[in-house]
Protein backbone atom coordinates (compact mmCIF):
# COMPACT_ATOMS: atom_id res chain seq x y z
CA UNK A 1 0.00 0.00 0.00
CA UNK A 2 2.59 2.80 1.35
CA UNK A 3 4.86 1.80 -1.73
CA UNK A 4 1.80 2.22 -4.48
CA UNK A 5 1.09 5.63 -2.86
CA UNK A 6 5.27 6.13 -3.12
CA UNK A 7 5.23 4.92 -6.76
CA UNK A 8 2.03 7.49 -7.56
CA UNK A 9 3.16 10.00 -5.86
CA UNK A 10 6.93 9.87 -7.91
CA UNK A 11 4.51 9.74 -11.61
CA UNK A 12 2.64 12.87 -10.21
CA UNK A 13 5.93 14.95 -9.53
CA UNK A 14 7.14 13.80 -12.71
CA UNK A 15 4.16 13.80 -15.10
CA UNK A 16 6.19 14.86 -18.15
CA UNK A 17 8.63 12.51 -17.99
CA UNK A 18 6.14 10.01 -17.58
CA UNK A 19 4.12 10.72 -20.71
CA UNK A 20 6.95 10.63 -22.47
CA UNK A 21 8.13 7.64 -21.22
CA UNK A 22 4.83 6.02 -22.42
CA UNK A 23 5.19 7.69 -25.81
CA UNK A 24 8.73 6.46 -26.26
CA UNK A 25 8.26 3.62 -25.00
CA UNK A 26 4.98 2.81 -27.63
CA UNK A 27 7.08 4.18 -30.65
CA UNK A 28 10.44 1.95 -29.55
CA UNK A 29 7.58 -1.02 -29.75
CA UNK A 30 6.20 -0.02 -32.69
CA UNK A 31 9.56 0.31 -34.48
CA UNK A 32 10.86 -3.03 -33.54
CA UNK A 33 7.90 -5.00 -34.39
CA UNK A 34 8.25 -3.30 -38.13
CA UNK A 35 12.05 -4.53 -37.92
CA UNK A 36 11.16 -7.63 -37.46
CA UNK A 37 8.58 -7.58 -40.19
CA UNK A 38 10.75 -6.09 -42.61
CA UNK A 39 13.61 -8.82 -42.04
CA UNK A 40 10.92 -11.39 -42.45
CA UNK A 41 10.46 -9.75 -46.14
CA UNK A 42 7.96 -7.46 -46.30
CA UNK A 43 8.17 -4.17 -47.28
CA UNK A 44 8.61 -1.22 -44.87
CA UNK A 45 5.95 0.67 -45.66
CA UNK A 46 3.36 -2.07 -45.04
CA UNK A 47 5.43 -3.21 -41.95
CA UNK A 48 5.25 0.11 -40.40
CA UNK A 49 1.18 0.32 -41.16
CA UNK A 50 1.07 -3.65 -39.50
CA UNK A 51 2.68 -2.65 -36.58
CA UNK A 52 0.94 0.95 -35.76
CA UNK A 53 -2.14 -1.11 -36.66
CA UNK A 54 -1.54 -4.85 -34.49
CA UNK A 55 -0.57 -2.77 -31.17
CA UNK A 56 -3.75 -0.79 -31.24
CA UNK A 57 -5.24 2.62 -30.68
CA UNK A 58 -2.22 4.44 -28.64
CA UNK A 59 -4.70 6.85 -26.78
CA UNK A 60 -6.26 3.73 -25.35
CA UNK A 61 -3.31 2.08 -24.48
CA UNK A 62 -1.66 5.49 -22.79
CA UNK A 63 -4.78 5.84 -21.09
CA UNK A 64 -4.70 2.25 -19.45
CA UNK A 65 -1.04 3.00 -18.59
CA UNK A 66 -1.86 5.74 -16.32
CA UNK A 67 -5.29 4.34 -14.74
CA UNK A 68 -2.30 1.23 -13.79
CA UNK A 69 -0.82 3.92 -11.50
CA UNK A 70 -3.96 5.70 -10.79
CA UNK A 71 -2.82 9.03 -12.10
CA UNK A 72 -6.36 9.34 -13.94
CA UNK A 73 -8.11 9.84 -10.74
CA UNK A 74 -5.90 13.49 -11.32
CA UNK A 75 -6.34 14.26 -14.55
CA UNK A 76 -10.29 13.72 -14.10
CA UNK A 77 -10.10 15.65 -10.41
CA UNK A 78 -8.25 18.86 -12.17
CA UNK A 79 -11.08 18.47 -15.20
CA UNK A 80 -13.88 18.79 -12.25
CA UNK A 81 -12.20 21.65 -10.76
CA UNK A 82 -11.33 23.80 -13.99
CA UNK A 83 -15.07 23.26 -14.93
CA UNK A 84 -15.99 24.27 -11.56
CA UNK A 85 -13.85 27.76 -11.87
CA UNK A 86 -15.58 28.06 -15.71
CA UNK A 87 -19.22 28.18 -14.19
CA UNK A 88 -17.96 30.17 -11.06
CA UNK A 89 -16.51 32.69 -13.30
CA UNK A 90 -19.60 32.50 -15.55
CA UNK A 91 -22.09 33.28 -12.88
CA UNK A 92 -20.41 36.28 -10.86
CA UNK A 93 -24.05 37.35 -8.66
CA UNK A 94 -24.10 33.64 -7.75
CA UNK A 95 -20.10 33.37 -6.72
CA UNK A 96 -20.22 36.67 -5.07
CA UNK A 97 -23.31 35.40 -3.02
CA UNK A 98 -22.27 32.01 -2.45
CA UNK A 99 -18.51 33.66 -0.88
CA UNK A 100 -20.14 35.85 0.68
CA UNK A 101 -22.53 33.45 2.55
CA UNK A 102 -19.31 31.63 3.76
CA UNK A 103 -17.59 34.51 4.62
CA UNK A 104 -20.02 35.54 6.99
CA UNK A 105 -20.66 31.97 8.53
CA UNK A 106 -17.05 31.78 9.15
CA UNK A 107 -16.80 35.16 11.17
CA UNK A 108 -19.98 34.46 13.22
CA UNK A 109 -18.12 31.14 13.88
CA UNK A 110 -15.02 32.70 14.91
CA UNK A 111 -16.38 34.91 16.87
CA UNK A 112 -18.78 32.95 18.88
CA UNK A 113 -16.06 30.20 19.43
CA UNK A 114 -13.65 32.76 20.76
CA UNK A 115 -16.23 33.96 23.04
CA UNK A 116 -17.09 30.45 24.21
CA UNK A 117 -13.74 29.73 23.98
CA UNK A 118 -12.47 32.52 26.82
CA UNK A 119 -15.65 32.79 28.62
CA UNK A 120 -16.74 28.61 29.15
CA UNK A 121 -14.20 27.00 28.38
CA UNK A 122 -11.19 27.93 29.98
CA UNK A 123 -11.05 27.99 32.80
CA UNK A 124 -9.86 30.86 35.33
CA UNK A 125 -5.72 30.49 36.30
CA UNK A 126 -6.40 29.97 39.81
CA UNK A 127 -7.49 26.38 42.31
CA UNK A 128 -10.99 26.58 42.72
CA UNK A 129 -11.88 29.66 40.44
CA UNK A 130 -15.79 29.49 42.00
CA UNK A 131 -14.71 30.21 45.42
CA UNK A 132 -13.05 33.60 43.43
CA UNK A 133 -14.82 37.07 44.72
CA UNK A 134 -14.18 40.77 44.42
CA UNK A 135 -14.58 43.41 47.05
CA UNK A 136 -15.49 46.60 46.20
CA UNK A 137 -15.52 49.75 48.82
CA UNK A 138 -19.35 50.96 48.65
CA UNK A 139 -20.46 54.72 49.50
CA UNK A 140 -23.78 54.95 49.70
CA UNK A 141 -24.39 58.60 50.51
CA UNK A 142 -22.14 59.86 47.95
CA UNK A 143 -23.68 57.77 45.36
CA UNK A 144 -20.59 55.72 44.91
CA UNK A 145 -21.66 52.06 44.03
CA UNK A 146 -18.32 50.19 43.39
CA UNK A 147 -14.97 51.42 44.54
CA UNK A 148 -11.43 50.66 44.67
CA UNK A 149 -9.96 49.48 48.60
CA UNK A 150 -6.88 51.62 49.11
CA UNK A 151 -3.82 49.82 50.75
CA UNK A 152 -4.96 50.56 54.50
CA UNK A 153 -8.20 49.09 53.57
CA UNK A 154 -5.88 46.14 52.78
CA UNK A 155 -3.88 45.69 55.62
CA UNK A 156 -6.82 46.14 58.14
CA UNK A 157 -9.51 43.52 55.81
CA UNK A 158 -6.08 40.66 55.35
CA UNK A 159 -6.77 37.89 58.40
CA UNK A 160 -9.63 39.33 59.61
CA UNK A 161 -12.09 38.02 56.98
CA UNK A 162 -13.28 34.83 58.45
CA UNK A 163 -15.30 33.87 55.37
CA UNK A 164 -12.42 34.96 53.42
CA UNK A 165 -9.43 31.74 53.12
CA UNK A 166 -7.09 34.54 51.78
CA UNK A 167 -7.35 38.30 50.49
CA UNK A 168 -4.83 40.06 47.81
CA UNK A 169 -4.84 43.69 46.54
CA UNK A 170 -4.17 44.30 42.83
CA UNK A 171 -4.08 47.19 40.56
CA UNK A 172 -3.90 48.96 37.18
CA UNK A 173 -3.28 52.21 35.63
CA UNK A 174 -1.44 53.26 38.34
CA UNK A 175 -3.65 53.86 41.30
CA UNK A 176 -4.80 51.48 44.07
CA UNK A 177 -8.32 50.06 44.13
CA UNK B 1 1.85 -22.46 -38.74
CA UNK B 2 1.45 -23.84 -35.48
CA UNK B 3 -2.09 -23.67 -33.79
CA UNK B 4 -2.10 -20.39 -31.17
CA UNK B 5 -3.66 -20.66 -27.66
CA UNK B 6 -6.21 -17.90 -26.19
CA UNK B 7 -4.63 -16.11 -22.98
CA UNK B 8 -6.53 -17.19 -19.89
CA UNK B 9 -7.44 -14.07 -17.60
CA UNK B 10 -4.61 -13.27 -15.21
CA UNK B 11 -2.16 -15.21 -16.98
CA UNK B 12 -0.52 -12.57 -18.89
CA UNK B 13 0.76 -10.83 -15.12
CA UNK B 14 2.60 -14.69 -14.27
CA UNK B 15 3.87 -14.90 -18.14
CA UNK B 16 5.49 -11.02 -17.86
CA UNK B 17 7.07 -11.89 -14.46
CA UNK B 18 8.62 -15.19 -15.75
CA UNK B 19 10.07 -13.65 -19.20
CA UNK B 20 11.51 -10.93 -17.30
CA UNK B 21 13.00 -13.64 -14.53
CA UNK B 22 15.04 -14.82 -16.95
CA UNK B 23 16.98 -11.65 -18.41
CA UNK B 24 15.91 -7.68 -18.32
CA UNK B 25 13.42 -6.96 -21.20
CA UNK B 26 11.88 -4.10 -23.09
CA UNK B 27 8.36 -4.21 -23.66
CA UNK B 28 8.82 -5.79 -27.15
CA UNK B 29 11.34 -8.11 -25.77
CA UNK B 30 8.87 -9.65 -23.41
CA UNK B 31 6.51 -9.96 -26.18
CA UNK B 32 9.09 -11.75 -28.15
CA UNK B 33 10.23 -13.84 -25.19
CA UNK B 34 6.93 -15.24 -24.16
CA UNK B 35 6.53 -16.30 -27.62
CA UNK B 36 9.72 -18.36 -28.02
CA UNK B 37 9.25 -19.97 -24.10
CA UNK B 38 5.57 -21.01 -25.44
CA UNK B 39 7.04 -22.28 -28.20
CA UNK B 40 5.18 -20.33 -30.40
CA UNK B 41 1.66 -21.32 -28.64
CA UNK B 42 0.77 -18.25 -27.02
CA UNK B 43 0.33 -14.89 -28.64
CA UNK B 44 0.32 -11.93 -26.26
CA UNK B 45 -2.44 -8.76 -27.00
CA UNK B 46 0.03 -6.27 -27.92
CA UNK B 47 -2.62 -4.04 -26.52
CA UNK B 48 -2.63 -5.22 -23.13
CA UNK B 49 0.88 -5.54 -23.08
CA UNK B 50 1.96 -2.00 -21.75
CA UNK B 51 -0.98 -1.67 -19.21
CA UNK B 52 -0.08 -5.21 -17.74
CA UNK B 53 3.66 -3.88 -17.19
CA UNK B 54 3.00 -0.59 -16.08
CA UNK B 55 0.66 -2.27 -13.31
CA UNK B 56 3.28 -4.71 -12.52
CA UNK B 57 5.60 -2.02 -11.96
CA UNK B 58 2.55 0.19 -9.67
CA UNK B 59 2.51 -2.53 -7.42
CA UNK B 60 6.35 -3.02 -7.11
CA UNK B 61 6.85 -6.46 -8.72
CA UNK B 62 8.97 -5.68 -11.38
CA UNK B 63 11.32 -2.33 -11.74
CA UNK B 64 11.98 -0.46 -14.84
CA UNK B 65 14.60 1.37 -15.85
CA UNK B 66 16.07 3.06 -19.35
CA UNK B 67 18.83 1.83 -21.37
CA UNK B 68 20.47 1.01 -24.34
CA UNK B 69 18.50 -1.67 -26.40
CA UNK B 70 20.81 -4.04 -29.19
CA UNK B 71 20.20 -0.93 -31.77
CA UNK B 72 21.33 1.68 -29.47
CA UNK B 73 18.28 3.12 -29.24
CA UNK B 74 16.86 4.11 -25.30
CA UNK B 75 14.75 1.78 -24.59
CA UNK B 76 12.65 0.65 -21.05
CA UNK B 77 14.27 -2.18 -19.55
CA UNK B 78 11.83 -4.42 -16.70
CA UNK B 79 13.47 -6.38 -14.28
CA UNK B 80 11.68 -8.38 -11.69
CA UNK B 81 11.95 -7.53 -8.13
CA UNK B 82 12.71 -9.33 -4.95
CA UNK B 83 8.77 -9.13 -4.10
CA UNK B 84 8.24 -10.16 -8.25
CA UNK B 85 10.03 -12.95 -7.29
CA UNK B 86 7.68 -14.49 -4.76
CA UNK B 87 4.80 -13.76 -6.58
CA UNK B 88 6.10 -15.47 -9.49
CA UNK B 89 6.66 -18.60 -7.23
CA UNK B 90 3.29 -18.63 -5.65
CA UNK B 91 1.72 -18.19 -8.86
CA UNK B 92 3.74 -21.25 -10.79
CA UNK B 93 2.67 -23.04 -7.69
CA UNK B 94 -0.68 -22.29 -7.34
CA UNK B 95 -0.98 -22.83 -11.42
CA UNK B 96 0.55 -25.79 -11.35
CA UNK B 97 -2.29 -27.37 -8.26
CA UNK B 98 -4.87 -25.89 -10.78
CA UNK B 99 -3.74 -27.76 -13.98
CA UNK B 100 -3.01 -30.95 -12.64
CA UNK B 101 -6.56 -31.16 -10.57
CA UNK B 102 -8.17 -30.62 -14.06
CA UNK B 103 -5.86 -32.87 -15.74
CA UNK B 104 -6.57 -35.52 -13.41
CA UNK B 105 -10.08 -34.67 -13.33
CA UNK B 106 -10.82 -34.84 -17.07
CA UNK B 107 -8.48 -38.11 -17.25
CA UNK B 108 -10.96 -39.52 -15.05
CA UNK B 109 -12.31 -42.92 -16.63
CA UNK B 110 -15.95 -44.69 -15.91
CA UNK B 111 -14.00 -47.62 -14.09
CA UNK B 112 -12.24 -45.49 -11.73
CA UNK B 113 -15.63 -43.66 -10.37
Amino acid sequence: MFKRLRSLFRVLTRRREFEDGITEELRFHIDQYADELVRSGMSPGKAARLARVELGSLTNIKGDCREAFGVHLFDEFQRELSYAARLLRKTPGFTATALLTLAVCFGANLTIFAVIDSVLLRPLPFPEPGRLMTIFNTYPKAGVDRDGASLTNYYERRGHLPALASLAIYNYGGDYR
Amino acid sequence: MTKTAELLPGTLDMLILKAVSLKPLHGYGVLVRIRQISGDALEIPQGSLYPALYRLEHHALIAAEWGQSENNRRAKYYTLTAGGRRRLRDETAGWNRLASAIAAALNTTSEEV
